[in-house]
């Protein structure tokens, strides 16, 4: 590809890209996007959300982070791309799609959130693994492995990866054991210091723990075909058996059980990279039709996108917090009900959770569940049309 | 053998002039590559016809590609010597100073460099604007290669076939200057030699040094310094491994110390369990804006961030006796 068709090609992908990231941007923050915005503690380690919230005070510290987010994924494509330059142009462009046009990177890019960032690190990972030159920094390997691993948790799920390039270097085995195990014992550590993120772990992991095995199936699989729109999903996978490829293999089974553990949608974009890795083997070895290929892939994700269309109205916190600052509303929200770190972002007032003693003290009350025993204080009145309902102190005047 | 490269564009007034004078000095066994790309001026066809007279001459010309640094890297592949050269082709490097690098390659010189920037060496008669450009092209270009030569910009050099083969292929021919990715792409221990280069009035034609020239340059410099820095981390990877895993440990270990009771006291780790939540349920703290600082036989240190974007942080001592947290107070 001339110079300028690759300049070209970047500046298409990085229309994309922001396009990708303004989907995400209309709904507003949502819970976990929250917390790595404002580096609350938990639930990951504390590399990435320390530099997220580095412009916290900023304005359109949302939109910056996201158009970052959704630029990364986007344009990892070239890594992709590199691993199969050699192919001809059909295969290329089969590789290209199966990145940018899945679902996992189309409902993931522009997200806020650790998973694309892991699915990232295991990109780079495996374009090392399945790359031509086998000259193997391991040191710096195990210099990205630890960057990962205190970015995220869900990194542990690509260790055979990791565990496969070490051990290819020339170097004794005490020192790959070293390179390997150090940065998984500082995790450690480090969850050590930090109980809120133990106690996030066990609960995530206990989550829904009376469902039978079916339904986890049923939700491994929305989940795991998300990621691919099935076309890459399937294809990917049988690419990754075919070839043996076994640290592949291994991630799978590990992000498998993962997401049956804990089936959230954002999960999806995990199965990516090894999805694709799959994908490539495939075609290196001349085993995939390109062209129906695509076209399937194409109509998989056109109809995963009707039927899970992105949101564009503004969440209820972002709602409620801008009618609280328009109404010139001060003082502590308190809220009642479970209510997520989103409220925390969208609010520049101090929120607190419900409590009656204190409420002489609040600006104003949120009420994320019913509560009937604001209807019954009469010198609190029920704003119009909130959704939740939200009650203010009456003016003085109102009560007589 | 030496085989010297002229990339040529719009040089036809020129080249008799430089195929004549390179004749009468080149003593040794050589070729001389026109590389032409394919000027409007047909300079192609004047090396054309030159080639009848110099049999040593050849000729190649590049239609639909342009550029001086991949009009010599193609010369370089296509040559058959042992010693590669390249000079400019408007007159402006003096032909007698071919023998002078070529002896110094032959020396055992991996690549020798004629240089407007050391002793004895000049730029000539550029106007100061052009002047002031080149020195500080040439000041930022000198540090960046692991081979560093007091002109990194010069047109003017030679360098051993053995030493080019390596380093052919990691080239990244753009734009003007190829003498400075050859030096960043030779190992650092190459031997370089420099031989002082009086540069002459250019006598027909005109500059190719425009602002997309410039422009080139800067993006070549971005480009060399990223690959140094990776090259840099590359071979100071195991330190980069061992300072990241330092500095990990010493932030984490003193906490984990601090709280350790937490894990190896049952009735401290009850009580630190059920004065969070008490706290928690008397002043409407979120158990999430609580971070556990320091765990005590009788209390807790915690910061509480205000549950707010931009929240304050303060620190508050949790007494296990009582429901009222208080401001951090220095323990012994």
């Amino acid at each position: 590809m001339t110079r300028c068709k690759k300049i070209l090609m970047a500046l298409l992908l990085e229309l994309f890209a922001v396009v990708l990231a303004f989907v995400q941007f209309g709904n507003g923050v949502q819970t976990d996007e929250a917390k790595y915005l404002l580096n609350i503690p938990y639930p990951h380690p504390p590399l990435a959300r320390f530099i997220l919230h580095l412009n916290q005070n900023w304005i359109h510290q949302e939109l910056f982070w996201r158009i970052i987010f959704a630029t990364l994924l986007v344009q990892a494509v070239w890594i992709l791309l590199r691993l199969v330059q050699d192919l001809k142009q059909s295969a290329r462009v089969a590789v290209a799609a199966s990145w940018l046009l899945s679902t996992g990177v189309l409902f993931q890019a522009g997200t806020v959130m650790m998973a694309p960032l892991t699915a990232l690190e295991a990109l780079f990972f495996i374009y090392l693994l399945l790359r031509d030159d086998e000259t193997v920094d391991m040191w710096l390997i195990a210099t990205v492995w630890l960057v990962s691993l205190f970015t995220a948790y869900q990194a542990v799920l690509f260790a055979p990866i990791v565990c496969a390039l070490i051990l290819r270097s020339r170097v004794p085995l005490l020192q790959k054991i070293a390179a390997f195990a150090i940065p998984l014992l500082l995790l450690f550590l480090y969850t050590l210091s930090n109980p809120l993120a133990l106690a996030s772990i066990t609960i995530h992991a206990t989550k829904d723990v009376s469902d039978t095995i079916f339904i986890r199936l049923a939700a491994f699989l929305r989940v795991w075909f998300l990621g691919g729109s099935v076309v890459v999903s399937l294809v990917g996978l049988y690419g990754i058996i075919r070839a043996r490829a076994w640290p592949l293999i291994g991630s799978f089974l590990l992000v498998s059980a993962y997401v049956l553990l804990a089936r959230f949608d954002y999960y999806a974009i995990l199965f990516m990279p090894l999805s694709v890795a799959g994908v490539i083997l495939l075609l290196r070895k001349r085993q995939l039709a390109t062209f129906p290929f695509v076209v399937l892939l194409c109509l998989c994700s056109v109809a995963f996108a009707l039927r899970m269309p992105p949101v564009f109205s503004p969440s209820p916190a972002r709602r409620t917090m801008q009618m609280i600052d328009n109404a010139h509303i001060h003082g502590p929200l308190f809220i009642s009900g479970s209510f997520g770190h989103n409220w925390q972002y969208e609010s520049s007032q101090e929120i607190v959770r419900f409590n009656a003693a204190l409420l002489s003290t609040a600006g104003a009350v949120i009420c994320t569940s019913p509560c009937t025993a604001m209807d019954a204080r009469s010198e609190w009145a029920h704003f119009r049309f909130s959704d939740p309902a939200v009650y203010v102190l009456k003016n003085p005047s109102d009560t007589n | 053998m030496l085989s010297l490269i002229l990339p040529t564009f719009n040089e036809s007034k020129n080249l008799p002039e430089l195929i004549g004078a390179l004749e009468k000095v080149l003593t040794m066994k050589h070729e001389i590559i026109v590389v032409d790309d394919n000027s409007p001026d047909k300079t192609w066809e004047v090396a054309e016809e030159l080639k009848k007279h110099h049999h040593t001459l050849r000729v190649l010309r590049r239609v639909g590609r342009r550029g001086l640094s991949s009009a010599v890297t193609e010369g370089f592949a296509i040559a058959q010597g042992d010693v590669l050269m390249v000079m400019d082709s408007d007159l402006q490097h003096d032909p007698h100073l071919v023998i002078d690098l070529y002896d110094a390659i032959k020396g055992g010189a991996d690549i020798a460099v004629a240089s407007r920037y050391m002793k004895g060496g000049s730029v000539g008669e550029w106007v100061r604007g052009r002047r002031y450009l080149s020195k500080a092209g040439t000041y930022i270009a000198h540090a960046l290669p692991p081979v560093h030569s007091s002109d990194p910009m010069s047109g003017f050099f030679a360098v051993s076939s053995k030493s080019y083969e390596p380093i052919a292929k990691k080239l990244y021919p753009t734009g003007f200057k190829i003498l400075l990715e050859v030096l960043a792409a030779l190992p650092a221990k190459s031997k370089l030699t420099e031989i002082p280069l009086q540069f002459s009035p250019r006598k027909h034609g005109e500059s190719k040094l425009n602002m997309k020239v410039q422009w080139q340059f800067v993006l070549q410099i971005v480009r060399i310094a990223t690959v140094r820095l990776f090259q840099w981390l590359r071979s100071y990877q195991f330190s980069v491994f061992l300072i990241a895993c330092g500095f990990t440990a010493v932030l984490v270990a003193p906490r984990v110390w601090a709280i350790h009771l937490l894990y190896t006291d049952a009735t401290v780790r009850k009580n630190v369990q059920h004065t969070m939540k008490v706290i928690s349920d008397t002043q409407g703290w979120l158990i999430s804006d609580m971070e556990v600082l320091a765990v005590y036989k009788d209390h807790i240190r915690i910061d509480h961030r205000e549950h707010r974007k931009g929240g304050t942080v303060t620190c508050f001592d949790l007494p296990f006796d009582s429901i009222s947290p208080a401001l951090c107070s220095f323990r012994p």
